[in-house]
């Protein structure tokens, strides 16, 4: 069977006001809001310690990080001085039209803060690619059997 | 679960090769991962396009995803 699945997730999006913005973490585009229960990522936040969570639910304090999404506590996914990946929470109230949130990311202690901002609506389809650097965004995509077709060293090329 | 509760999906997503709707199998909240959504699509066949690289989107609730690519043989 010619079958192909793939994970897909949230979104995000951009504007002025606050310096930082919260982005899809799979398809790290600014361009686009973030629904509820939706992988974001955000960018550097030097005090974090270095952590990955390996329980479900996902932790809300991780690596000596907390997030806060519209004061909602966020689930996290990993933490580093670069990167925060995190899940929008499911009681922000999302709008059929993207309406700002503000996101806090903060120690556990409350200080140094960083505030951001998720631009969310219900709905945000992205879907997830393996790498952001790739010009052509290949979609971390399965065969039906669980392989991976990587991409041929000839473009244009299948394998 | 701190990722929140599932939340209803009105009707499953279609995913477009190029411009053919592939056939949705499955759309469900991907085990073990919250935030992230599993789909299984079946490739159309795709006239004058066979193989090589092959841009998809996903149109889900009237809202048009990122484009990506799969290499199709």
């Amino acid at each position: 069977m010619n079958c192909l699945h793939w994970l897909g997730l949230g979104l995000s999006l951009a504007t002025a006001s606050y310096a930082q913005v919260i982005v899809n973490a799979g398809a790290f585009e600014e361009s686009r809001p973030v629904a509820p229960n939706s992988l974001v990522a955000f960018g550097e936040f030097a005090e974090a310690t270095p952590a990955t969570a390996n329980t479900l639910p996902l932790p809300v304090l991780l690596g000596g990080v907390e997030v806060l999404v519209g004061g909602e506590p966020a689930g996290i996914y990993s933490v580093s001085k670069t990167q925060v990946n995190f899940v929008i929470p499911a009681a922000v109230p999302a709008l059929r039209y993207a309406k700002r949130f503000p996101v806090v990311i903060r120690t556990n202690g409350g200080s140094p803060a960083v505030t951001a901002y998720a631009l969310i609506q219900d709905v945000s389809p992205a879907i997830l690619v393996r790498d952001a650097g790739d010009a052509l965004r290949p979609a971390a995509a399965f065969n039906s059997d669980l392989s991976q077709r990587a991409r041929p060293s000839q473009p244009d090329q299948g394998n | 679960m701190n990722g929140g509760a599932v939340p209803e999906i009105p009707k499953p997503p279609t995913v477009y090769f190029h411009s053919w709707p592939g056939e949705t199998i499955l759309s469900s909240p991907a085990p073990g991962q919250p935030g992230l959504w599993l789909v299984k699509v079946r490739v159309p066949q795709m006239t004058n396009h066979s193989s090589g690289a092959t841009p998809i989107t996903v149109l889900f609730d009237g809202v048009n995803s990122n484009t990506a690519t799969v290499w199709v043989q």
